[in-house]
Order: C-alpha cells, then sequence, then structure tokens
C-alpha cells in the first residue's frame, strides 16, 4: 500500500497502520489551496513577514502581542531551563538548587539575533531531552466568575495558587479561565548545547562537561486569567526548576546573554552582577517592545511598551506569584497599569 | 487505492524533478508554481502532526514564507527543504505545552456525535496516543514517518529526508520500531488511568 519498491517489516506494519489515523478525513479538514494562496500574496504583499503585520488589525495585533508576551515567557523559561543547570549525574541525588522567580531582568534582542535563534530553533536541535511526566493533563477550565475559579484553584491546587486575586474596581471579570500546568525533566546532552551555542558565535566551551546527563526538574502551576475590556490579568504561581548546584551560575548566565546577542565583555560583567537563582531572564525583540523597570510599591516589575503602540504589559512578583497585567488599548497604558498593579 | 497511490506517486516524482530544473537551471524561484505543487503535501504533512486545520494552515504558511524571504541556495531540493523545515516548525509547535492543550482540547470536545459516542472517544483518544508517541521520537523520524504514510517511496524519502538511498530501510525500521515502543507507553498509560 505504501510503496511497491521495499519490503515491509512488523513494526512498518504497526506504525503505518496508527499513522493512518492521522490523515485528514472529513473535507473541512482539506481547505483550498487556492484559498491558502491568496492568504500567502495577501501577507507578503501588506509586509513580507508575519512579524511585521502586527498592525494591520487590532484582533491581529492583540493575538501577536499576547503570542509574542506567551512565547517570550515560554522561550525564556526554555533558555533558563536550558542553561542554568550543571552539574554531574552523580550529584543529581543531593539535589539542588532551586530556582524561583522574584525579580524580572530584561536584555532587548536585535532582529537579526532573533533570526539567527530562530533558525537554531528550525534546526530542531534541542539541549536534551525531556519528559513530559505530566501524564497528558494539559487542561484548560473555563469559569463564570472569579470566585468559582478561586473555588478550584483551592480544591485542585491546595498551596500554590493561594495568592491568586481579582480586581476588584474593574468589576467582575468577562471572562475567567484556568490552564492546567506540567511537570517533566530535561536529560541534558551537553554536545547539543554546545551546538547551540556554536550556532550563534558563542564559545562552546564555556559549558563544562560536567553538565552532561544532569537531570533538571521542571514544574509549572496552574494559571489564572481573566479578562476585561481593554486588559487581562494573569497570574501564575514561579514555576520551581530544581538542578545540582556545582556550576558558577554566572558563568551560565553569561552563556546566556551572549547566547542572545551580548558581547562576551559586557555579558560577564552583567551576569555577575545577577542573581540568577530568582531572576528571569526577559528576551525582548527590540523590533517589537521597549522597556523599562517600575516600582510598584514593595516590588519592582517590567513594564513592556510595544513600539506600534498596540499595547503594553507590566509583569511583576509578588508572594511567590508571576503578574501579568496586559493592557490593549490607549486606556490602560503603563500609568494606568502601575495603578492597578498598586491595588 | 492502488490507482491512487501510484498517482500520487507519480506527482511526487514529478514534483522533485521540477523543483531541480527550476533550481539548478539558475532561473528565479516561481513562488506559485512551487506553493501549489507542494502546499497540500506540506499541510498534510503538518494536519498529521497537528491534528487542527487552523495550526497545520498556519505553519504552512509560515513555513511558505520562509521559503519565499530565505529561499535554500541552488542546487537545493525545494520539496526536501519544505518537508524539513515543515517537520521542524510542526515538531517543535506541537512540543510546546500551550499548543499541546489547545490540539488536546479541541481533539476531546471536537467531532464526537452522539450516534456511539464511547468509540468515538476511543478513536480520539487513540489519535492523541499516536500524536504522544511520535513527538518523543527525532524530528527526522517523525518527517520519515509521516512521508512514508503519504505515500513516498525509498528514493523519494531519500530526497526528502537528505539520506542515503541505502540507509532509508534501515532508518525507517529504527523509526518504526521506536514509534511502536513509544505508543505502546503511551497507551499503556492511558489504560493505568
Amino acid at each position: 500500500m505504501y510503496n511497491d519498491d521495499t519490503h515491509t517489516t512488523p513494526d512498518l506494519d504497526f506504525a503505518m497502520a496508527n499513522l493512518d489515523q492521522l490523515a485528514p478525513q472529513e473535507r473541512a479538514d482539506k481547505p483550498s489551496v487556492h484559498a491558502a494562496h491568496q492568504r500567502f500574496h495577501t501577507e507578503t504583499k501588506n509586509s513580507g513577514a508575519f512579524t511585521n503585520s502586527v498592525s494591520r488589525t487590532p484582533n491581529r495585533t492583540t493575538n501577536m502581542n499576547r503570542k509574542w508576551i506567551g512565547g517570550t515567557i515560554l522561550a525564556t523559561l526554555a533558555l533558563v531551563i536550558a542553561f542554568s543547570f550543571p552539574g554531574p549525574r552523580a550529584l543529581a541525588s543531593n539535589m539542588l538548587g532551586v530556582f524561583r522567580v522574584q525579580k524580572f531582568a530584561a536584555i532587548s534582542v536585535s532582529p537579526q539575533q532573533l533570526e539567527v535563534i530562530g533558525e537554531v530553533m528550525e534546526d530542531g536541535v534541542f539541549p536534551g531531552e525531556f519528559t513530559d511526566l505530566s501524564e497528558g493533563q494539559h487542561e484548560f477550565e473555563e469559569f463564570t466568575s472569579f470566585a468559582d475559579a478561586s473555588d478550584y484553584l483551592w480544591k485542585t491546587d491546595t498551596f500554590n495558587s493561594w495568592g491568586f486575586r481579582t480586581l476588584d474596581t474593574l468589576g467582575e471579570p468577562t471572562d475567567v479561565s484556568v490552564q492546567s500546568g506540567g511537570k517533566g525533566i530535561l536529560n541534558l546532552d551537553v554536545e547539543a548545547s554546545r551546538k547551540i551555542l556554536s550556532a550563534v558565535d558563542v564559545d562552546p566551551s564555556i559549558l563544562p562537561d560536567s553538565i552532561d546527563g544532569a537531570d533538571i526538574n521542571v514544574e509549572v502551576y496552574k494559571s489564572l486569567a481573566q479578562s476585561w475590556k481593554g486588559v487581562d490579568y494573569i497570574q501564575m504561581p514561579s514555576p520551581t526548576i530544581d538542578y545540582p548546584s556545582d556550576v558558577d551560575p554566572a558563568l551560565i548566565g553569561s552563556a546566556v546573554l551572549q547566547f542572545m546577542g551580548m558581547d562576551e565583555r559586557e555579558a560577564n560583567r552583567l551576569a555577575s552582577n545577577i542573581d540568577w537563582t530568582n531572576t528571569l531572564l526577559m528576551p525582548i525583540p527590540a523590533e517589537f517592545a521597549t522597556f523599562s523597570e517600575v516600582r510598584l510599591g514593595d516590588t519592582t516589575g517590567l513594564a513592556l511598551e510595544a513600539l506600534d503602540g498596540s499595547g503594553t504589559t507590566l509583569i511583576f512578583e509578588r508572594n511567590g506569584i508571576i503578574n501579568l497585567l496586559i493592557g490593549m488599548d490607549d486606556t490602560y497604558d503603563t500609568e494606568a497599569l502601575i495603578d492597578l498593579a498598586s491595588q | 487505492m492502488d490507482n491512487e497511490a501510484a498517482k500520487q506517486k507519480a506527482e511526487t516524482r514529478m514534483t522533485v524533478l521540477t523543483d531541480k530544473l527550476i533550481l539548478t537551471d539558475g532561473r528565479a524561484l516561481d513562488f506559485d508554481m512551487l506553493f501549489f505543487e507542494h502546499y497540500d503535501r506540506v499541510y498534510g504533512l503538518l494536519f498529521r502532526l497537528m491534528g487542527t486545520r487552523s495550526e497545520a494552515e498556519d505553519i504552512a504558511q509560515e513555513v511558505f514564507l520562509k521559503l519565499y524571504r530565505k529561499p535554500p541556495k541552488p542546487p537545493a531540493n525545494v520539496g526536501a527543504w519544505l518537508y524539513r523545515v515543515a517537520t521542524n516548525a510542526g515538531y517543535n509547535a506541537i512540543r510546546s505545552r500551550k499548543r499541546r492543550w489547545e490540539r488536546d482540547t479541541i481533539l476531546l470536545n471536537d467531532g464526537i456525535d452522539s450516534a456511539e459516542p464511547h468509540k468515538q472517544l476511543e478513536v480520539k483518544q487513540d489519535v492523541q496516543a499516536v500524536r504522544r508517541a511520535l513527538v518523543t521520537l527525532k524530528p527526522q523520524q517523525v518527517q520519515l514517518l509521516l512521508l512514508r504514510q503519504m505515500g513516498f517511496s525509498y528514493a523519494e524519502l531519500a530526497e526528502a529526508c537528505d539520506l542515503n538511498p541505502n540507509s532509508v530501510g534501515q532508518t525507517l525500521k529504527r523509526a518504526s520500531a521506536a514509534f511502536r515502543a513509544a505508543y505502546l507507553i503511551e497507551t499503556q498509560g492511558q489504560k493505568d488511568v
């Protein structure tokens, strides 16, 4: 069926029989190539790139903004995971350092460096083998009120989300949802990690042999999202990352900074002044946004402003919870978001 | 079925030849032609990976946009380039937690009619197990298995996956064994639950 020029094996038959289920079945699964071609032409005509097309429509802008912010956070976490955990396998049992977010640092990343990083990602090189221990529990629950969501979180996630709150001054949110977390183990592959560094012209020998085979435990907890007209509020407990503790964090931090495009000397200087056990590094695409540090009563945070005026995001940590306030129209500029965060 | 497979195979061969002609002759890439020739298969590959039309379409657009902005230097096999970029893009997307959650949610709520709900649910769960098993494999193994399922011959797989033609059989054998092991782990997990 699959070919007439080769033999087959039981494993191959088994694989093909199962993969047959993945093929588009319904008419609705098979889009028109002409419609796709039209979309392609529209995109290329308007901008030449999806990444530059964010200002075309308000909805598109909002979605891209959210995607970018979410993507930035995920990418940052991935980088933290990828580069923060040295230590020989033998030490894995007597762990560990524990990473928890308390502060944020931002680094502006040039479009050129982003393109280089994107190419590395596309090559599918991963700094190790990741085992997902979530057992498929990737769930999304919607609720009619903050109270209902709190009740659900109280019953299912007894201690991590206790600090979640709502923004009373805005009234009842129009949308409330909880997204489940997850956990997994990254088994580091030093050769693959060095390959990634080499691809972006960073000296691969910065990573010591001892990190090979180290297990990094990562746990992300349930998060709560609330929406009002013009503003979203997302809260998530700080993820925890347990890692062997026999490495110089400044050295690994320097590798991350250089990966983002910073020159070696500046990266070394900055890395030695950052506490890498509690600081989440936020790569900010220079072509999308500017950032500034802001004071929010008892804590500090980062304000990110999209260059096309499509929105502002405030990120801060308070009582073990990472907070994102996302303003999507002129009503919620940086100042207004700081007011909301300070309530 | 035999006729369809033969037709698909012939079309694939023609496409590979056309790409070579376009690039080795040094002419500018005809994107429209490439788009029409490859879109269905790139989309088909991505649909098998992602499980939803919207995600497969979005990523397919990104793949062709990348070809438009930064085409491979000739001589190059555009088909192989497209499948590799599509597989990597889909593979990366499906491995991200958020995407995986969206896919699972859609699959669970989608297409389960009231006629035989239990049977439909079992099918959906099995499809999810197949995808979860795929995600545990290396990208090249995923690409090889999916293209094989789509009807590619060994010679075409060698071209599309940048493999030595003599090693395709062995590589495919290892990939299918890895898939079987991963699938059994996935389905065992479901039964345990």
